[in-house]
């Protein structure tokens, strides 16, 4: 009999098998989510868990309700917006996450998209593999030097992007409210409003979770403030950026190109018009992957359901608070990541 | 009666800009196809400003009092040098309007490769989602070495951009001193260990002589298997039959080449239509701001020769008149 049960809700990956070697490892049962027929069947097995593991599922109020015993859901990924908080909260389980394991992969990726809307990559490529040539080349062409790079949200992402634009020539901006100036200045970038990054900045980078408080933090409102001609990536959340915004600054002449790795709705809908717009650079939501980053993501996520399922607390926690209501927050050793949960735990308290 | 500088291709859509340098001038420009174009061009010319037409030692023999031949661009390969300077002709290039430009195309190219940004793009663009296939084109650069071909002043920026993807770096360059290589914070090495340890191979250095096909069938087959060639250096740097078997067999992984020989591509080479390959037609150079200065340069530079003014940027050893 299994000293505890691990249920992993439909997630759509090739194996498990690292998962199972974790949860096993340690005396525990693993319940694969792909099983099941469908995901009800999958969601009434995880009312048994004692921790949940999510990837895409909507973990909603109801889908809480109904967990018996569970103390951690962990989301496979950085974010967990699709985890209800508020109701997780009031019933004592901790929401897991893993902000560590391809933050590499998501700096490169941005920046590969960065520079494929810069260098017009992906057009210039189309035209001569369809037997073109260049005519006018420095038309849609432009360098980095000397221009101004703004990243919105610097945590783990926004610092590795800082780092990586050192030898280019190029100013950062940064503007985050939960990093100190030092904290900037430590990689190289200038802390700023929001307003004044959205001004000065040439290129856009968007590295912030998705909250309530970030629902379309680049829309109508701040696209009207960028200069003329900036190039804007996103590879965060998709709702941080209103979509039908941007197409109307592209088409516009405002917004010069962007690339994005993530949109409003997963999977893009067929027939959107992002997928056809020529100043557009996509991926579909690619920028976390490595074969690295991946084996990591699911080792420590199945390693921090263990570590709860054994007493333990996780190495990674959204949402801090939970501790104090289930009076171990003496227990838990914030790392830097979670120094900012914390300023963002005190804002939310303070905000009520 | 006004100087004459003529202009004998060009990739812009006018010359107003060198135009409004050489205002005292006379200015013909031409797009030249042929040696007989080029030669009728030039045989009346003060000063010739060149962008890729051959300037062979026949037009330069046909040149009866030009000053100066100006290449629009730091690569001076399709002018005969030792023509010109048997014929006392300085040859001048501009050596640093690019810079920035060719080493971001670069660093554009690694990573649209190692991200699959065309695919990614394509894929989405078809209608469809979910990641793309083969997984293992997918490739984190933190376990990657990347050999570079040249440390000049574009090798030396590739390398810096470089950097701070923690990459391992190895640098040949024959003309540099280790220790300067060193200096930057990389290793150098022998033509044959980069080829040999490089996962991306990226060349800097101009077309001459000795670098001329220096991807050959040998070479290629130093590298290893899978690995990745990024040419924005000069099209005959690789010997391109040898170049497309390499990408066809697997030995090559894929490539992205900015230049190509010839350029441009003819119509039914088979790199067009191969799925590991990233092309690109010869402009990593470009952007508004280094056209704009490479134009003005150049008509400086003609400007300067024909009022008989000291040259900068002469690159055949002929001494600079003043």
């Amino acid at each position: 009999m299994a000293e505890f049960k691990v249920v992993i809700l439909p997630h759509g990956y090739p194996s498990v098998a690292i998962e199972r070697e974790v949860v096993q490892g340690a005396g525990g049962e693993l319940v694969d989510g792909d099983t099941f027929p469908d995901e009800p069947a999958a969601l009434r097995a995880a009312e048994e868990a004692d921790a949940v593991i999510v990837r895409w599922t909507k973990v909603t109020p109801e889908v809480i309700a109904r967990l018996k015993r569970c103390r951690i859901i962990v989301r496979y990924g950085i974010g967990y917006d699709n985890v209800d908080y508020a109701s997780a909260l009031a019933a004592g389980i901790m929401i897991g996450h893993c902000p560590t394991y391809c933050v590499d992969e998501v700096a490169t990726h941005t920046l590969a998209l960065l520079l494929a809307c810069v260098r017009d990559i992906v057009n210039t490529h189309i035209k001569v593999a369809g037997g073109g040539w260049t005519d006018n080349p420095s038309a849609r062409q432009w360098r980095m030097a000397g221009r101004t790079l703004g990243l919105i949200g610097l945590g783990n992402i926004g610092r590795c992007m800082a780092t990586k634009l050192r030898g280019w020539g190029l100013r950062v901006l940064a503007t985050d409210p939960f990093v100190e100036p030092e904290q900037a200045v430590a990689v190289g970038a200038q802390l700023v409003e929001f307003r004044t990054l959205c001004r000065e900045a040439n290129y856009i980078c968007v590295h912030a979770p998705l909250l309530p408080e970030t629902h379309h933090l680049v829309g109508r409102e701040a696209l009207a403030a960028m200069k003329e001609g900036v190039i804007l990536v996103n590879t965060a959340r998709g709702p941080l950026l209103d979509e039908a915004a941007l197409l109307e600054a592209l088409d516009a002449g405002k917004v010069a190109a962007a690339g994005l790795d993530v949109f409003e709705r997963e999977p893009l809908a067929q027939d959107s018009p992002l997928r056809s717009h020529p100043r557009l650079v996509l991926s579909d939501h690619a920028a976390w992957y490595s074969e690295n980053s991946l084996a990591e993501l699911k080792r420590s996520v199945a390693e921090d359901a263990v570590r709860v399922c054994t007493g333990r607390l996780p190495l990674a926690i959204a949402y801090p608070e939970v501790l104090h209501k289930l009076g171990r927050f003496n227990e838990w050793k914030p790392n830097s990541n979670a120094v900012w949960q914390m300023k963002r735990a005190a804002k939310l308290r303070s905000e009520r | 009666m006004k100087p004459k500088v003529v202009v004998t291709d060009y990739a812009f859509p006018d010359l107003s800009i060198e135009q409004a340098v050489l205002a005292d001038c006379e200015l013909a420009g031409r797009q030249c196809k042929t040696e007989v174009d080029l030669l009728d061009l030039c045989k009346d010319a003060d000063a010739v400003i060149t962008q890729f037409a051959r300037v062979n030692a026949n037009v330069i023999a046909g040149m009866a009092r030009s000053r100066v031949i100006v290449r629009y661009g730091i690569g001076v390969d399709n002018v005969d040098l030792e023509a010109a300077r048997g014929r006392g002709i300085p040859v001048c290039n501009v050596p640093d309007y690019c810079i920035d430009e060719v080493a971001d195309h670069t660093l554009a190219l690694i990573l649209a490769l190692t991200r699959q940004v065309v695919t990614h793009t394509n894929h989405l663009r078809s209608g469809k989602w979910g990641l793309v296939g083969p997984l293992a084109n997918m490739k984190a650069l933190t376990q990657l070495t990347v050999g570079v071909v040249g440390f000049g002043r574009i090798g030396r920026e590739v390398v810096r951009r470089l950097a701070a993807f923690k990459c391992a770096i190895r640098v040949f360059d024959p003309f540099v001193p280790a220790e300067e290589i060193r200096k930057a914070g990389v290793q150098p090495a022998s033509l044959d260990e980069v080829l040999r340890a490089a996962d991306i191979l990226t060349l800097h250095c101009p077309s001459t002589p000795q670098t001329r096909k220096i991807i050959n069938r040998d070479s290629l087959a130093q590298m290893k298997r899978g690995a990745i060639l990024i040419n924005v250096g000069r099209g005959d740097l690789a010997d391109v039959p040898a170049l497309t078997a390499a990408l066809q067999s697997g030995q090559l992984g894929a490539a992205a080449l900015d230049v190509f020989d010839p350029e441009p591509i003819p119509a039914d080479h088979p790199v067009l239509k191969m799925p590991n390959v990233l092309l690109s037609p010869h402009i990593a150079s470009a952007s508004p701001t280094a056209v704009h200065k490479l134009r003005t340069t150049a008509a400086e530079l003609a400007l300067r020769a024909v009022r008989g003014q000291p040259l900068p940027n002469i690159v055949n050893g002929v001494p600079a008149r003043g």
